[in-house]
């Protein structure tokens, strides 16, 4: 899956060890998750979206979508 | 959740009392093992204590440190299970056991052939060795790759 992680957090002038505490994962997580390396749980993927306000389709998208 | 305050950040210390118990615990745990071994084994029992009690000390303080310090000096993340780093140790544990059973397998073949006699205490180690080794250089790729 691709995502928007990165630029969203940036937006908000968050580190990724502020959104790891947030989210309550690992910095590691948080670095793999943005670099499209590792899909998040559902649960993980909820909350990524709570912390964001938005839905989860907004941050994820599939890697096979144009 | 925006709001949802940061975890308590661990301090970097444990109170002395707890690296005592620390170092107490481990002493006695690592005597404990070697006495038995001493016990059990009939031939010079002196000995066998003081090479089973050092060789072990390390272990057992390790596992002490894990109960009593641990706690103190480090604080998981509150969801680790959904972490990136489990996820690498899974794969990696999971892909060291089957080949683990391959080479049992393979192995097994070998000395029924063969008819090689082994000891139990150098195939275990060798088991035991080989399982850690293949798992560790499994995460340490998979981190490196996926990190």
């Amino acid at each position: 899956m691709r995502n928007n992680l990165a630029a969203r957090r940036a937006e908000r002038g968050w580190s990724q060890a502020h959104l790891a505490e947030l989210l309550g994962v690992s910095r590691q997580t948080v670095i793999s998750i943005e670099r499209s390396r590792f899909d998040p749980s559902l649960p993980l993927a909820f909350r990524i979206a709570e912390v964001f306000e938005c839905r989860i389709e907004d941050v994820f998208t599939p890697a096979t979508e144009n | 959740m925006p709001g949802t305050p940061a975890p308590t950040a661990p301090t970097t210390r444990a109170p002395l009392s707890a690296y005592l118990l620390m170092v107490a615990v481990g002493l006695a745990l690592a005597a404990g093992l070697g006495t038995i071994a001493s016990v059990l084994r009939e031939q010079q029992p002196a000995l066998t204590f003081a090479v089973f009690s050092m060789t072990l000390l390390p272990a057992c303080l390790g596992v002490s440190w894990l109960i009593f310090v641990a706690g103190h000096t480090t604080a998981p993340p509150e969801h680790a299970e959904e972490g990136v780093e489990t996820n690498w140790l899974q794969r990696a544990t999971s892909g060291a056991f089957f080949d683990v059973i391959t080479l049992l397998g393979l192995g097994l073949v070998a000395v029924a052939i063969t008819g090689i006699e082994l000891s139990v205490l150098p195939a275990l180690a060798a088991v035991l060795f080989t399982a850690m080794a293949d798992a560790s250089v499994r995460y340490l790729v998979l981190s490196r790759r996926e990190g």
